[in-house]
This record gives structure tokens, C-alpha cells and sequence, in this order.
């Protein structure tokens, strides 16, 4: 008899309010493969990964591990399982203030058999023998917030492991990592798919899926649409995605010739985060920025916006120089921000999506300082119809799919009159079809202010930005002008120390 | 699983999915209104008095204080702080008026202003404590319990300010508590007592305030999220800073109420209203499911506790019983709205 598959997924769905978000889905995972999961935002992929773990008490269907049916009611009982994952957001399964090695072995601590009394000692060489099964060097006694993101998704990694995890899921792990670090995420799968285990990975950045997965699943609409049992082609997996064939993403030809210059940052400089940075940027362009996770984008962009003091260096916006000490004045004065941290620092989790797309615009919205309701709904309805926002749109924001979430965060934005846009990851877990649609927002932005485009995503920033800042340990190391630089050249800029001088 | 067992489960599974969230969501947002409806019903039945426009009037009237000291509270929950100092500023406001008037000869309308002031700068302390040196709102506003309760106890000397006592410098006060000022609670308005337009007009405006305004919606933003709210431009401290004066003012505004009502300047005669206040902001959570402080859940808490309290006594429940059946439903309410919370 043939073994069975390590994990099978039989006809498996789930309901919100009587809405069917996820349809009627089947497949398995064998045991040392690869297989990625890709959907357009809201397809179900969050949803289904949920169900895997545990998350829901309830859903439909059945999922059998090697062969036998297993309860997933409950987070514990899918680890019981063998199941276990790395959320984008890993921040949601560590406990911040605990050590290191107390959240390698937060599982056990859990357990009632574990022994009442603790050892520092004990738990820590216990620990530490988890650490090194993947290669996470770091001090076991360190509370857990102060790793970056890429030792905590090691972190969970290796905690996975020593609860014997067979299938390990990763939900858009990538989403906010540079090449550097999505290489040595890489390397860390393929050596846990070559110890046996069975991998479903997940996000939206189709050249990722075409390296690392074996075999590619497509869900839309909640239904499993299509199975590709080798590698496809990007434009293959977007046509299954989207429907129909996927607007073409050729970096689009704009000549553009830069407009009068809007901003001029000068000698900004962040206590232990940004040194020294100066640049200008003009309107009708789109400027750049890049650099790994760590390098300082955000950090710059925050300061610019008044979110982080500042501890020297100012501000000039067309030719004058203004006072921005905190977001109200940026805000003000035509700068707006469009946050990295979606859920922490976008949006306002209770309300509905209406309440907060309206929120930062609100005054547009009322007379005398009450709120026009219909006014606001329909300033609503049509942002939420020009982004493509999908999904529960009537009720609160955290029942959106992370992609819809993120157009939200950016949509609210646009009912202003910018006159610089500080763009942070703004495309981070936006599908491929939205995510062109966003490119060509901001272009149509570019138009009326100053846009600073920050991502670690290279290609990204190389396809649409007109000139590029590169950052590393908080300055800028690079600038170039469209077309000016390569990939390469750019990577080896972000990561190595020796070109440092050449600038 | 053996096949045979299959069947059931999927039944299940079928059952939960169908009916069993409906109900549930039904019983999530209805539930405190059906235990008010529920009550109301059985104590008309057992007791013939409990249905009358006099019981009715006097139970409204009773609950006035209450509802405006647990509104006080409610703002400040509203931007997800937490102002426990009401009750000491309420009877505060009850000794402010009183000595205004017994002592230093105030007019009625003086006597009101004045006590509504002493809200309103408790209210800017806990503001400053709380916005400006970061204190925990809790921490802060217990405090300023502590340190309000303690002036007023200064201030009345362990006295009970009447006209005619004894001041500490041996003469007597000559001042008189100007009927005008007791009309708030003891006159009447178009047949109802003044005190109850007074709470209905306040909390008509106050959710129209917080429901239909931009001020209002940014205060439950700042309360939804802080940070979110400051990276949209939100001045936070500036909203945080309104909503523990307008708690102040409340609370103060409940005070003057129970001084008309009680007519002599007894001190901390408004602790007690402070864990009721607190207990029908939080009722209110439940109320329709909103699962967030609100202006018509809490009056809606507020009449629960003022309809058990007059429906028990009317029914010689013992004063203790009754706290304790208090706490059971604030409890009960408090599962309901956190059930809302998590619910999916
Ligand atoms: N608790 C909930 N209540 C109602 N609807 C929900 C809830 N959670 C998710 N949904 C809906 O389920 C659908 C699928 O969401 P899901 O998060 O699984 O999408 P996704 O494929 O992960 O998308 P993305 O790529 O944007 O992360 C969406 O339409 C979403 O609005
Ligand atoms: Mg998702």
C-alpha cells in the first residue's frame, strides 16, 4: 500500500455570518515537499491556515495526518498534530518580555507535566541544544523583543521543531525581508524539507514561489482553482490567481522629467537609527528608497513625519523651512505617512472599514464638525471601489484579509492633498493584480507631490522608482538615477562593507 | 474514528455552523435588554405598586446621579482611559455648593458654577497627571480619589455643613441654601422632576457628541488605537485631555444633583456612586453588542441597577443580597461583551 500523504486536506471550508470564505477544499502534503499556496487578498489562504492550526473550533471538512483523521480544534491539539507555523506577524506567538530561551521552550513550560521548579541553567542549555537545530546564534538570555525579525522567525522555527512539527506552514514570511534574508529563509526550508518535514508557503511574491516550491496550489474566491504538480511560469500562476491574464507588469516607461523640488531633508539624524541623511526630492518623481530590513528606511520616513524625534537636521518643504515635531504638524504641512506596521500603527481594529478610511479626513466629512454620515459613506464606497478593497467591507477592519487591510491603511491617506507621500512597504502582502494597481496610484500621486517609496523589495523600487536612495546602518550609501544601477550592484551597496568608500 | 461515527459529527459541525452562532450572536446583543425587559415584567407581576407613574418617577429620578456619574465614567473609557476619581468629584461638588452657599452666601447659580469648576480642575490635574507625566490612568485617577476625598474632609472639618454651624473660628454660619438650588432635584418641569430632564438632556447630548461628531469619533479612535490615532495627526493628548475634563464636569454635574437631593454638605457623600458608575459604563459594553463604551448601554446599566434596587427593596430583599445580585449581573455583562469581543 501506498504511504499515506503526511497531511490531507478533504473537502475543507469555512463560514463567517453565513458568507462561505472558504469552499471545499482538497490536497495533501508529502513528506519532504514544498508546496505554496498563492491567492489574490481575501482568497482564503489566511483562512485555510488558521484552520490547520487550530485557530477556529469550528469548520467543515476533514484533514487526516498520515492517514488518520486529526482533531484541529484547538492551537495545542494541531501541534499535538504536528502542525505548526510561522505567521508574517511573528511577533503574535512570542512573548516579548520572556528570554530567548524561555520562548524555545515556551511549549514545554506549558506542559503540566513540566517539572514546577525551573533552572535557570537547565532551561537554557535545553534551549540552546533547540537553537542550534537551526542555526540561531544568539544570547539564550535576551528578552525575545530585542531579536530582529528574521531571528524570530528562526526562533519559532526551531520551537516548531522540537515539538516534532511535521508540516510547518510560513504565511507570507518574506513580506517585509530583503534578498539576503528571503536567501537564508530559503536555505533554512529546503534543509527542513530535506529532514522530511512537508511545507506550505505562502505569499505574493510569485518569484519566491517559482524558487522554492515543488508544487503550486491556487485558490480564488475560497475554491481551489488549480493545482500545478510542477513548477509554473509567474504569468500562469497570476492568470489562475486573478481569473484572466494579469496586467502586464513591464516597468512602466514614464520619461519623466522631475517637477520643482518639494522636499529638502537635511542632515536628519535619529538617535542610534539614522545618521546623517540628507536628500531632496521633487515632485513628478518617485524616489527610492532601499536597504535591508534594519537599514534605517523606516526609521528616516518616521522622522520626516514627526512620529520619531528627531536629534538633528531639518526639514524644508518648497524652499521654506518648516517645524515638524510631531505627525499633527507633518500632517499639516502636506506630509502624510503610510505606515509599515499595519495592525500596530494603521488602523483601528474595531471599527469598520468605513470609520477608517474616514478617520484621517474626517473634517472632509462634516459640517460644522458633524459628521455627514452619507457623505462619509460614500467617500467610503468609492475608495473601497478604487482599491479593490474585498471582502467583509461592512464590517470591522480586522475581519479584512491582510492585503485588503493594507489597501485600507493606504486608502485613508488618499483623500488628502499631499504634498509629500512617505510610503513604507506599502505593497507588503498586496496580490499581483492590486499590487500594479497601487503602482500606478502612486505614479498618478507623483503627479501632485513629492513620493518617497520605501521597500525592501529591490525589484520593486528598481521598476518604478525614477531615482534611488540606498540605505545601510542608517545612511545613505548610494543614489542613483533610473536605470543608472543593477540588482547587483544594489544588493552588494545594502549588505557589503567594503563599497562604502567608493561613495 | 470508526464510519459509524461520522455521521453525528458532521451533524454537528452542521449545527454549529447553522443556528448555533445566530442564537448566539441574538443572545450577545439582546441579552442585557432581555434581562431588563425579563425584570421589569416579573416585578410588575409580583408587585402592583412597582408599575406606577410614582414608582416610575421616583426610580428615574433615583437613578439621575448615578447615570451621570457612570457617563463620567464612560467618557473617559471612551479614550481607553479609566477616571475612578468621579465619585470623589461628585462629592466634592456636593461640598463645594454647599459651603459656597452656607458659608460665603452664594447665589444658587454661583453655587452650581463653582462646584462644576472644582470638576473641571480635578478633571485638568488627572489630565496632567495622566498625559503629561504618563501616570497610568488608573493609577492617576485613584489618586486624585484619595487626595480629593482627603480635601473635602479638610474642608468641612468632620462637619456636616448646614446653615447655622459652627465655624472654626467659633462663629456660626449665616449663609442659607437658596431654595432655587434644591428645585434641581426637588422641583418640577412639566411634572417630572427637574433632575431627570437634567439627565436625559445630558445624555442626549452627550451621544449625539460622541456618536455624530468628529471630536467624538476621535475620541473613540484615540481609544481604539493611540498610536494609530497619533500617526493619522491626531493631537491624543490634546483628546485625552478633553475627555478627563469632560468627565470632570459629569461627575461634578451628578454632584450638584445629589447636594438638591440630600440638602446638607455631607463629606465623601459621593463614593458610592463611583462603583456604581463604573458598573453601568461597563454594562453598557453589552448593550446590542457594541462591546465598547457608549453613551445609551450605560444608561441602559444604569436603569438595570436603578430597577433591581427598586424592585428589591420593594421586595425586602436585604441591602447586602442586593449588592451581591448587582455584582452577578455586572459579571454576567461583562462575559456578554467579551464574548462580543472575541467572538470568530
Ligand atoms: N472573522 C471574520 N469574519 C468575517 N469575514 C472574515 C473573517 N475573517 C476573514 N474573513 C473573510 O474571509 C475572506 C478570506 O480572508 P483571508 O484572510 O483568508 O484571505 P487571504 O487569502 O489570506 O488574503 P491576503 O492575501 O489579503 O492575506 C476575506 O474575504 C475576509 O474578509
Ligand atoms: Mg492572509
Amino acid at each position: 500500500m501506498a504511504v499515506p500523504p503526511l497531511i490531507a486536506l478533504e473537502g475543507v471550508g469555512k463560514r463567517f455570518d453565513g458568507v462561505a470564505v472558504l469552499r471545499d477544499v482538497s490536497f495533501d502534503i508529502r513528506s519532504g515537499e514544498v508546496v505554496s499556496l498563492c491567492g489574490a487578498n481575501g482568497a482564503g489562504k489566511s483562512t485555510l491556515i488558521k484552520i490547520m492550526t487550530g485557530y477556529y473550533e469550528s469548520y467543515q471538512g476533514r484533514v487526516r495526518i498520515d492517514g488518520t483523521e486529526a482533531r484541529l480544534h484547538s492551537p495545542s491539539g494541531a501541534r499535538a498534530a504536528g502542525i505548526d507555523a510561522v505567521y508574517q506577524e511573528v511577533d503574535t506567538c512570542i512573548a516579548p518580555d520572556l528570554s530567548v530561551a524561555e520562548n524555545l521552550i515556551l511549549y514545554r513550560l506549558a506542559n503540566p507535566h513540566y517539572p514546577l521548579w525551573q533552572n535557570r541553567r537547565r532551561i537554557e542549555a535545553e534551549a540552546r541544544a533547540i537553537a542550534q537545530t537551526v542555526d540561531l546564534r544568539v544570547d539564550m538570555a535576551r528578552p525575545a523583543r530585542l531579536l530582529t525579525l528574521q531571528q524570530k522567525q528562526l526562533l519559532v522555527i526551531a520551537r516548531a521543531l522540537a515539538q516534532r512539527a511535521r508540516v510547518l506552514i510560513f504565511d507570507e514570511p518574506t513580506a517585509s525581508l530583503s534578498q539576503p534574508e528571503v536567501e537564508r529563509l530559503f536555505a533554512t526550508i529546503r534543509d527542513l524539507r530535506n529532514r522530511g518535514l512537508g511545507i506550505l508557503y505562502v505569499s505574493h511574491r510569485l518569484s519566491e514561489l517559482l524558487a522554492i516550491s515543488d508544487r503550486v496550489l491556487v485558490l480564488r474566491n475560497g475554491e481551489l482553482v488549480q493545482s500545478f504538480d510542477s513548477v509554473p511560469t509567474a504569468r500562469d500562476i497570476a492568470t489562475a490567481m486573478l481569473g484572466a491574464p494579469p496586467p502586464d507588469d513591464a516597468p512602466q516607461p514614464y520619461a519623466h522629467s522631475a517637477g520643482p523640488t518639494v522636499l529638502e531633508a537635511i542632515g536628519i539624524e535619529v538617535r542610534g537609527k539614522v545618521h546623517g541623511v540628507s536628500f531632496a526630492a521633487a515632485r513628478g518623481e518617485i524616489l527610492g528608497i532601499t536597504g535591508l530590513v534594519g537599514a534605517g528606511k523606516t526609521e528616516l520616513l518616521r522622522a520626516l513625519f514627526g512620529a520619531d524625534a528627531r536629534t538633528a537636521g531639518e526639514i524644508r518643504l518648497h524652499g521654506r523651512l518648516v517645524h515638524i515635531q510631531r505627525p499633527t504638524d507633518a500632517v499639516k504641512n502636506g506630509i502624510y505617512l503610510v505606515p509599515e506596521e499595519r495592525r500596530r500603527h494603521g488602523l483601528f481594529l474595531d471599527f469598520p472599514v468605513y470609520k477608517n478610511l474616514s478617520s484621517v479626513f474626517l473634517a472632509r466629512f462634516c459640517r460644522l464638525g458633524v459628521i455627514d454620515a452619507a457623505s462619509e459613506r460614500r467617500g467610503a464606497a468609492q475608495m473601497i471601489e478604487r482599491l479593490h478593497i474585498s471582502g467583509a467591507v461592512e464590517g470591522p477592519v480586522a475581519h479584512l484579509s491582510g492585503g485588503n487591510q493594507q489597501k485600507v491603511v493606504l486608502g485613508k491617506w488618499l483623500f488628502g492633498d499631499p504634498q509629500v507621500l512617505l510610503l513604507d512597504e506599502v505593497t507588503q502582502g498586496v496580490d499581483v493584480g492590486t499590487r500594479q494597481e497601487i503602482y500606478r496610484l502612486v505614479r498618478e500621486m507623483s503627479q501632485r507631490a513629492a513620493v518617497l517609496f520605501a521597500s525592501s523589495d529591490i525589484d520593486e523600487v528598481l521598476s518604478l522608482a525614477d531615482r534611488l536612495l540606498v540605505m545601510r546602518d542608517g545612511r545613505v550609501v548610494g543614489s542613483f538615477a533610473r536605470g543608472e544601477v543593477d540588482r547587483q550592484t544594489i544588493l552588494e551597496l545594502a549588505a557589503n562593507v567594503e563599497r562604502e568608500m567608493v561613495v | 474514528m470508526t464510519p459509524s461515527q461520522r455521521p453525528a459529527q458532521e451533524t454537528h459541525v452542521r449545527a454549529t455552523r447553522d443556528w448555533a452562532p445566530a442564537l448566539q450572536g441574538l443572545f450577545l446583543r439582546w441579552g442585557i435588554l432581555a434581562v431588563l425587559f425579563g425584570l421589569i415584567v416579573y416585578l410588575s407581576m409580583v408587585q402592583p405598586q412597582f408599575l406606577t407613574i410614582t414608582n416610575w418617577t421616583n426610580l428615574i429620578r433615583d437613578m439621575s446621579v448615578e447615570t451621570l456619574v457612570a457617563l463620567a465614567v464612560t467618557v473617559s473609557v471612551v479614550v481607553a482611559g479609566f477616571d475612578v476619581s468621579v465619585g470623589a468629584v461628585a462629592g466634592m461638588a456636593v461640598i463645594v455648593s454647599m459651603m459656597a452657599m452656607v458659608v460665603y452666601h452664594a447665589s444658587a447659580a454661583e453655587a452650581v458654577g463653582l462646584s462644576l469648576l472644582s470638576g473641571l480642575v480635578i478633571g485638568a490635574v488627572n489630565a496632567f497627571l495622566i498625559v503629561r507625566l504618563r501616570l497610568p490612568d488608573l493609577l492617576a485617577t485613584l489618586g486624585m480619589l484619595f487626595v480629593v476625598d482627603g480635601v473635602q474632609q479638610v474642608f468641612v472639618a468632620g462637619q456636616t455643613i448646614t446653615p447655622g454651624m459652627t465655624l472654626p473660628n467659633g462663629s456660626s454660619a449665616t449663609g442659607t441654601i437658596q431654595p432655587s438650588f434644591l428645585a434641581i432635584d426637588q422641583g418640577r418641569f412639566l411634572h417630572l422632576p427637574i433632575s431627570i430632564w437634567i439627565m436625559f438632556a445630558v445624555a442626549m447630548l452627550l451621544w449625539f457628541f460622541l456618536s455624530s461628531t468628529r471630536v467624538g469619533r476621535l475620541m473613540y479612535a484615540v481609544g481604539s488605537n493611540q498610536e494609530a490615532a497619533r500617526l493619522s495627526g491626531v493631537n491624543v493628548g490634546a483628546y485625552k485631555t478633553g475627555a478627563y475634563l469632560l468627565s470632570g464636569f459629569l461627575a461634578a454635574l451628578g454632584g450638584v444633583v445629589l447636594a438638591a437631593r440630600i440638602g446638607v454638605g455631607e463629606q465623601l457623600a459621593g463614593d458610592p456612586y463611583m462603583l456604581n458608575g463604573v458598573a453601568a459604563s461597563m454594562i453598557g459594553f453589552a448593550v446590542l453588542g457594541s462591546g465598547r463604551a457608549n453613551v445609551f448601554g450605560t444608561f441602559i446599566g444604569a436603569l438595570l441597577m436603578a430597577v433591581m434596587v427598586n424592585g428589591f427593596t420593594m421586595l425586602n430583599v436585604p441591602y447586602y443580597t442586593q449588592q451581591a445580585m448587582l455584582g452577578a449581573v455586572m459579571l454576567a455583562a461583562l462575559a456578554l461583551s467579551y464574548a462580543v469581543k472575541s467572538r470568530g
